[in-house]
């Protein structure tokens, strides 16, 4: 495990460089191997698995409805992906309903979450380029956002708020208002964050040419989400698979267009994140529009259930891509098999391809640039 | 695709390679069962199918079943929208066995990492003839050392690691079943 592997490219001497598991530069915790030549990184490998909890096996370990606690553990970032994908399968598996009114605040949930982990995002870019200022504005924005989760669900991560059929809890008073509140302060500040960090010379230097990623690399990797849209690719499981309710919501799905440098690079990854966040603010307000009334759980699967063998696939637009969940019962109590595909595996798998012929100087920027969820990758 | 087209362009690709066509759980999906033998050459005609076009391994799954490993791959195609689910089985020679099976890397890259994990965790060995897998990431989900494959139904919790004890009472839990719920 700790043996360092030496290049195999005889033609130069590299240098190797062997940076992590722990280490400012990276955005989590993971291993680079990197051979050098120069200042310019001519081959990477990259090792994971330091974050593993053998989420998988406990799942199998647990009852159904403690799982969800688990779930919600797969990526504590944006807590509410891990449950929503697990609910979908555990439901369709059990043939369950979930009423309108869950459905919707199901979505709020999810796309207070993408605002949420996006605004981190930007933090970690801002952290990599070593302007500060930017970073306390975006975490302070950030608080408003957990502040919501609060108000909801009592807590402000790990949310453990979604229960099959449903979910725990109507919403509280004040907190409809609150979320609308908050998507004008954003769209206010999103101003501030062009003027200062967004289209800042500093900042386009430091990103635009530099980790671009194209589409074949897109399409080897499988990689989805906002680094595959930023590269051109137009797919979001939103609109191509539409769950709890999408495919009534009128939203767009931005898509790189290289306006700072290339089509795929780190600029186009950031820019396509700010779009986003700004079609998150339309469906939040189309939500809360049309929140319809009635129950919030379905009563039939609370009072005791079971859920019948046999098994489903579910799948979801995280904020990083397309989160997938296969389980398997067997009729018992407990799971047979929970599955997840998160969306981050594929971007690790870019990694060794985009850093070749990147200078030193901008790993930083580059791995920050990916959104690298290595809690749902380890697992 | 219905089921009888999608059994005919099969076995178009390779006679006699499909065991079984099922519907996947509640969904439309077909649930392919094929002979393990079969798996590259199926793999690579799916791929290169002009009516079907299955390019991208959306996700591989894995799930010990009656001693045997079920390795499931959900396919899709980005051009055709079409998805299938393809199903192989292999059975390790004992509980504690490594067990050797093909790698579909050469045909979809993006199974690398996945049969990385599955190689880790279910002590299942992916060989590819075609020496196409990349091997760029590496996963280290075990300590050094640790014996045994944890995914695998038959798999027993060590009680000690390098002179550290484990207690671990979920294991009890599960055996008496007394959950309430």
């Amino acid at each position: 495990m700790n043996q360092i592997t030496e290049s195999s490219d005889s033609s130069t001497d590299l240098t190797t460089w062997e940076i992590g598991p722990y280490h400012g530069s990276l955005p989590a915790p993971m291993r680079l191997r990197l051979g050098l030549d120069g200042e310019i990184i001519a081959n990477c490998k990259v090792e994971t698995g330091f974050l593993h909890r053998g989420l998988e096996k406990t799942c199998e370990l647990h009852s159904w409805k403690a799982v969800i606690t688990y779930a919600d553990h797969l990526d504590p970032e944006v807590a509410v992906y891990g449950e929503l994908v697990f609910c979908l399968a555990v439901e369709e598996l059990g043939d369950t309903s979930v009423p309108p009114r869950a459905q919707s605040i199901r979505l709020i949930l999810a796309e207070l979450s993408r605002l949420s982990a996006h605004l981190l995002y930007m933090v970690r870019m801002a952290k990599a380029v070593g302007s500060e200022t930017i970073i306390h504005y975006l975490l302070r924005d950030r608080e408003r956002i957990l502040d919501l989760f609060e108000l909801l669900t009592g807590a402000r991560f790990s949310l453990g708020f979604l229960r099959f059929g449903g979910v725990k809890a109507d919403v509280t008073e004040g907190f409809l208002e609150r979320v609308l509140e908050v998507c004008e302060m954003i769209r206010i500040r999103m101003k501030e964050y062009n003027d200062l960090f967004t289209f800042n010379h500093v900042f386009l230097q430091r990103s635009s040419f530099i980790g671009t990623m194209p589409a074949s690399l897109i399409r080897n990797c499988g990689i989805t989400g906002p680094n595959a849209r930023a590269s051109g690719i137009v797919f979001d499981v939103r609109k191509s698979d539409p769950y709890m309710g999408y495919d009534q919501l009128e939203f767009e799905i931005p898509v790189g267009r290289g306006e700072g440098g290339n089509v795929g690079d780190v600029h186009d990854r950031f820019l396509l994140r700010l779009r986003e966040m700004t079609q998150s603010m339309e469906i939040l307000k189309q939500l809360i529009e049309k929140l319809p009334t009635g129950e919030f759980l379905n009563e039939k699967y609370e009072k005791g259930f079971t859920i019948p063998a046999g098994e489903a696939y579910s799948k979801i637009e995280s904020s990083r891509g397309l989160l997938g969940c296969h389980v398997i019962s067997d009729g018992s109590e407990f799971p047979s098999r929970v599955q997840f595909r998160p969306p981050t595996l594929a971007n690790l798998m870019a990694i060794p391809q985009l850093l070749q012929g990147t200078r030193i100087e901008d790993l930083p920027v580059v791995l920050a640039s990916l959104d690298l969820g290595i809690a749902e990758a380890d697992r | 695709v219905d089921k009888n087209t999608l059994v005919v362009r099969l076995n178009k690709i390779a006679e006699g390679s499909v065991l079984d066509v099922r519907r996947f759980g509640r969904s439309d999906i077909h649930s392919v069962w094929i002979d393990t033998q079969f798996l590259s050459t199926l793999a690579f005609g799916l791929k290169k199918d002009p009516q079907l076009k299955l390019d991208w391994l959306e996700n591989l799954s894995v799930v010990e079943l009656d001693e045997a490993l079920m390795i499931s791959y959900f396919i899709r195609s980005t051009v055709t929208q079409h998805s299938l689910l393809m199903r192989a089985l292999v059975t390790p020679p004992s509980p504690d066995a490594e067990v050797k099976f093909p790698s579909v890397c050469g045909v979809w890259p993006m199974a690398e990492p996945h049969e990385s994990e599955a190689s880790e965790l279910f002590g299942i060995q992916f060989e590819d003839p075609s020496d196409s897998i990349s091997r760029g990431i590496k996963h280290n989900f075990l300590p050094e050392g640790w014996k045994g494959f944890p995914l695998r139904k038959s798999y027993k919790f060590p009680t000690e690691f390098y002179g550290i004890t484990h207690y671990r009472p979920f294991n009890t839990l599960k055996q008496d079943k007394k959950l309430p719920r």
